[in-house]
């Protein structure tokens, strides 16, 4: 039978947890010569930023994010009907 | 312009005599990582390319560049992870690049006793993460039933004409959220103490909120743990333990490890 600790140990761990630790923890030994990114600590703050990036690549790649015209048009029309103004794009 | 280092993480030098070092590519994907040692401790690096590697490239693609920071941030994790699965590591924030070998060298020297006792310290043990989240319905369905002061005010606000009846419910219905929330740091408070009892370290973390988890569920407890590897084992029972009796109240428990002990080695 496998204990706990494996059937944990095996599970995936996602890009959020790893940024969330790897961006903001972790000794950061600092000397002049250093470069240290400190810029992420940005990065960090705006966790929310990051994860819509992140989900908009996931979708960039599943390649189903692409809007047409027609969509486009019937969003436009769904939008007008909704506010109730006239229609400046009749054609 | 000479070759930048990139630093993962630092190990004790008489560990690395026990065993052969394994062969892993650095940040580029190109060249191999290697150690460097300087006295009682030992550097995990790698070199890169100064150009492409400069400072402002360097936070323009974690920036912009989504695909580029997923790639090394796993890399960096998976680095770390590896050796630490072979040696006591003292883990690097990501992108801890230092120029040169000389200015690596100075900066591990200056800070040699604060590194000893971070091996100290992490020797023999590992970290472990908990996020316990829960159902808030289920659990206010229970506070709001089972709390006195609640239970006393509903009956008062019976006794009231109907118009005041509308506006006093408004203020129940706060009251019982706030309720709600101080049930919630409650019991998260009982068991992250309970599970003190296996730990040499706990730090509590910022909960993070629905649209970083992507659950349902709130979260209501975010910890990080050292624990002595021998005692992972029963700490993990005890976590699986909590996970059944309380599933049926809408709790739910998410432990991870173990981790490169990234919050217990940082020194100021």
């Amino acid at each position: 039978m496998s204990t706990v600790r494996e059937t944990i140990e095996n599970k995936d761990i996602g890009l959020i947890d790893i940024l969330d630790v790897i961006l903001d923890k972790g000794v950061a030994l600092k000397a002049d010569l250093v470069i240290s990114i400190a810029g992420v600590d940005l990065v960090y703050l705006d966790l929310r930023v990051l994860i819509a990036s992140v989900e908009s690549l996931v979708q960039a790649k599943e390649g189903n994010r692409t809007i047409n015209s027609a969509d486009f048009d019937q969003q436009r029309e769904a939008l007008i009907d909704a506010t109730g103004q006239p229609n400046k794009w009749q054609d | 312009m000479g070759d930048l280092i990139y630093l993962y993480g630092l190990i004790p030098t008489e560990e690395t005599t026990e065993q052969s070092f394994p062969s892993f590519k650095g940040f580029d994907g190109e060249r191999e990582i290697y150690t460097l040692s300087f006295g009682s401790t030992t550097a995990i690096v790698c070199q890169l390319n100064a150009e492409e590697y400069s400072e402002e490239n360097i936070k323009e693609k974690i920036n912009d560049d989504m695909e580029w920071l997923q790639e090394k941030a796993f890399h960096h994790h998976e680095t770390v992870v590896a050796f630490s699965k072979m040696y006591t590591v003292v883990p690097l924030k990501f992108c801890t690049i230092y120029k040169n070998e000389e200015s690596l060298m100075n900066t591990v020297q200056t800070n040699q006793d604060k590194l000893n006792s971070a091996f100290s310290l992490l020797a023999g043990n590992e970290e472990w993460n908990l996020k316990i989240y829960c159902d808030d319905s289920l659990l206010k369905d229970q506070v709001s039933k089972s709390n006195p002061a609640i239970e006393e005010k509903r009956a008062q606000i019976s006794e009231l004409p109907k118009g005041r009846q509308f506006f006093e419910k408004k203020k129940l219905d706060k009251l019982i959220d706030s309720e709600l929330e101080e049930e919630k740091t409650r019991i998260s408070e009982k068991i992250h103490f309970q599970l003190k009892e296996f730990v040499l370290q706990g730090n509590v973390k910022r909960n993070w909120s629905k649209d970083v988890t992507g659950k349902d569920e709130n979260m209501t407890w975010n910890s990080v743990y050292l624990i002595p590897k021998s005692d992972v084992e029963p700490f993990l029972e005890k976590i699986q333990q909590y996970e059944k009796d309380m599933k049926e109240t809408g709790w739910q428990f998410a432990a991870s490890g173990p981790w490169p002990a990234y919050h217990f080695s940082s020194f100021s």
